[in-house]
């Protein structure tokens, strides 16, 4: 009996088996489900991009028109609003939107991008608490229970097809007394089980990888071929961990009703207990400080900052010699006042951010410790930053904005500690933000130790299982 | 393992497809859309919502107290003027954030329904609903700081109004106008209010034990009959 026939009967069985069939096209269908949930996210982020862009080029242009009509002798339209003002140019009526493009296979995994925000309108009033403010308009109802995506159906929903599929993988034999006649012919209980479960990974493989690359098709992913390798190959080990569990729970000899109790309650355990006991324990062990805090902080600073402006502006001037040429000790302007108000509440509030980020490096670094216990958590922290959807990708854009913002105060503050007018010109050196996308070079280095990790588990459980078949003789 | 399969469903999959059908249904704007819209609507007005005009106010204000120039008002024409821009951008809030929130009960409707292929979503509603941790109660917590936050400006913008003259910028209150303002006091809906956003779930989770439970003794009498 060869490989060659074995594979031949499975594909006989498999077509004859109709709720094996059912529950193939049933999981066939949940994917391409998932997938256009996707696909329908990716689009609604594309189109806020899009705005976004647009809002930009808009805001500038109007900006521009008003002030080459006040050059040419025009009023400002609000003698509040006066864009030839710094703090009007650089503040929020003359804000830029730094935006981050959707991940490049947001499609397949959505991930946080419904939870963080991938877009900022940064100007020079951006502080520590425009980042911790939400990202999309969303029912928190919605939030709490997540989203329907492929990287759900896979981490989630894979592992019950591939135990459906191989629970019985031996144990069907022995109890329809197939196994001693099997075991007759030249071949061993571990070749049998390994084409037998090859030809399974292989069907559950091909369907997967198949939806997923239809979807990267889709949505224009292929720019990404390391990230669809890494997707792939999270998916080919994540499922083979779980054929190699199942070959191993065969080779014990029990019942397939004992199989299948024990294999769904290694699902139970490793797929729904463990990660959301690690997640709990992370947020109780280091609980994040409360926003309220962050509000409170920003308003004590702010009436504390209005209050001892004068103080405020010596000491900024302290800090930085360098802007002191423009303003006018014996009488500094409001501007020059203001700003040092302003820099003052900022600094208070990086302290409560600096305390709040802290914590939740603390809960991450716990999450990643134990993540290793539960190869769901290791796949999906895989399969999101193979998409572009995790929080590295977005820790790496906030980042960027960070920058950006000092960027964008580096050119408006000398200004307005001056008190200077702007005008029409100097609209073409504003800042504006460009992503670059770092985060793809980091991809490697972040996904080698869970895939090394995932690799490790299904080497160790695969051995045992090998081990294990083969004492499996077909008399016992 | 059908017993599996149904959990797998009820547990795992069927909350999940409800959300997305329920956003489906009632789509909400994106959060940039959304910040966009009440922008252009605080600066332009929307359909009969018109910015406040001060001419206009000030003008009403001379012809009510019978005098020619606005320095002559009893009153600071600047306080009404506020008010005004108040009462203005709190029909644009509500009809914005009214819409939202209606989208969201809307989708939690629509969830619960659901439950009808489900019952787990019903459990999770009425235990958060019980828990004091489901959106209508949060939106009914918003609503009231919201309430308290219009009453604390209305009051400010009047003693603006009453204790000053216009153009008069020296103007400070004392403590006991902030001492006058009542605290926020929240009273937590009852748990009337709370079941009563919850009777489809209720019903459907009634359903569901009743179906089941019947169900049940159908199959039993069949194998005591056998």
């Amino acid at each position: 009996m060869t490989a060659r026939t074995v594979l031949k009967n499975e594909w006989r069985l498999l077509m004859a088996d109709r709720p094996l069939k059912i529950a193939l096209g049933l999981f066939v269908v949940l994917l391409g489900y998932a997938l256009t949930n996707g696909v329908v996210w990716l689009r609604f982020q594309e189109r806020t991009v899009e705005a976004t862009t647009s809002g930009n080029v808009e805001r500038a242009s109007a900006l521009r028109q008003e002030l080459e009509a006040i050059e040419a002798g025009g009023q400002p339209s609000s003698p509040f609003a006066d864009p030839r003002s710094p703090r009007v140019l650089g503040g929020p009526s003359g804000s830029h939107t730094a935006v981050l493009a959707p991940g490049p296979l947001t499609a397949l995994a959505i991930g946080q991008s419904d939870l963080l925000p991938y877009y900022y309108d940064v100007n020079i009033y951006t502080n520590e608490a425009s980042f911790h403010q939400n990202g999309e308009v969303e029912n928190p109802l919605n939030l709490m229970v997540g989203r329907f995506d492929l990287a759900f159906a896979v981490v989630y929903l894979l592992p019950l097809l591939v135990l459906a599929l191989s629970f019985n993988v031996l144990s069907e034999e022995r109890e329809q007394g197939t196994l001693a006649l099997t075991l007759s012919q030249p071949v061993s209980a571990r070749s049998v089980v390994t084409v037998k479960l090859a030809f399974r990974a292989l069907v559950v493989a091909a369907i997967v990888l198949g939806v997923s690359l239809l979807g990267a098709l889709a949505t224009g992913g292929f720019g990404s071929p390391g990230r669809i390798l890494l997707w792939s190959v999270t998916v080919v080990a994540y499922a083979l961990f779980w054929f190699a569990l199942a070959a191993w729970v065969n080779a014990l000899g029990r019942s397939s009703a004992w199989n299948a109790t024990v294999l769904v309650g290694a699902w139970l355990v490793l797929v729904v207990v463990l990660p959301a006991a690690i997640n709990a324990a992370a947020g109780l062990l280091h609980p994040l400080p409360s926003r309220v805090e962050m509000v409170t902080a920003q308003r004590e600073a702010s009436n504390d900052a209005v209050n001892r402006r004068s103080e405020l502006l010596a000491r900024y001037l302290e800090d930085h010699p360098e802007m002191a040429e423009g303003v006018v000790a014996d009488e500094p302007g409001l501007g020059a006042l203001s700003w040092a108000a302003t820099d003052a509440v900022n600094g208070r509030l990086e302290e409560v951010a600096a305390e709040h980020d802290a914590r939740r490096a603390e809960q991450t670094a716990l999450v990643r410790r134990y993540r290793f216990l539960s190869p769901a958590l290791l796949a999906q922290e895989a399969l999101l930053d193979a998409a572009g959807t995790g929080d590295a990708r977005f820790a790496d854009f906030q980042s960027q904005v960070r920058a950006f913002a000092e960027r964008w105060r580096e050119f408006f503050v000398p200004a307005i500690m001056a008190d200077e007018q702007m005008n029409a010109g100097v609209l073409a050196d504003v800042p504006t933000f460009s992503l670059a996308d770092g985060d793809s070079a980091d991809l490697t280095r972040r996904a080698t130790a869970p895939l090394a990790v995932l690799a490790g588990l299904l080497a160790l459980i695969g051995a045992a299982a090998g081990v294990g078949l083969g004492r499996v003789r077909g008399a016992d | 393992m059908f017993l599996l399969a149904v959990w797998v469903v009820n547990g795992l999959v069927a909350p999940r497809v409800a959300v997305d059908l329920s956003k489906r249904v009632y789509a909400t704007p994106s959060a940039f859309e959304f910040a966009r819209t009440v922008e252009r609507e605080m600066a332009d007005g929307v359909e009969d919502i018109a910015p406040p005009d001060r001419d206009e106010s000030t003008k009403r204000l001379l012809a009510e107290y019978g005098v020619e120039r606005v320095e002559d008002l009893p009153i600071n024409a600047v306080g009404v003027y506020l008010q005004e821009s108040e009462e203005f951008s709190n029909r644009i809030f509500d009809r914005n954030y009214g819409a939202l929130w209606d989208a969201f009960r809307r989708q939690g409707i629509l969830q619960e329904a659901l439950a009808a292929a489900a019952p787990s979503i019903a459990v999770r509603t009425l235990s958060m609903g019980l828990a004091g941790t489901d959106v209508e109660q949060h939106r009914h917590f918003a609503e009231a700081a919201e309430t308290y936050r219009r009453d604390l400006m209305r009051q400010m913008n009047g003693d603006m109004t009453e204790n000053s003259l216009t153009g008069d910028f020296s103007y400070a209150a004392g403590a006991e106008l902030w001492e006058s303002v009542p605290p926020l006091e929240y009273e937590a809906p009852p748990l009337g209010w709370v079941l009563g956003n919850r009777i489809l779930s209720l019903a459907v989770l009634g359903a569901w034990l009743a179906g089941a439970v019947l169900l049940a003794s159908a199959q039993v009498r069949r194998a005591e009959v056998a």
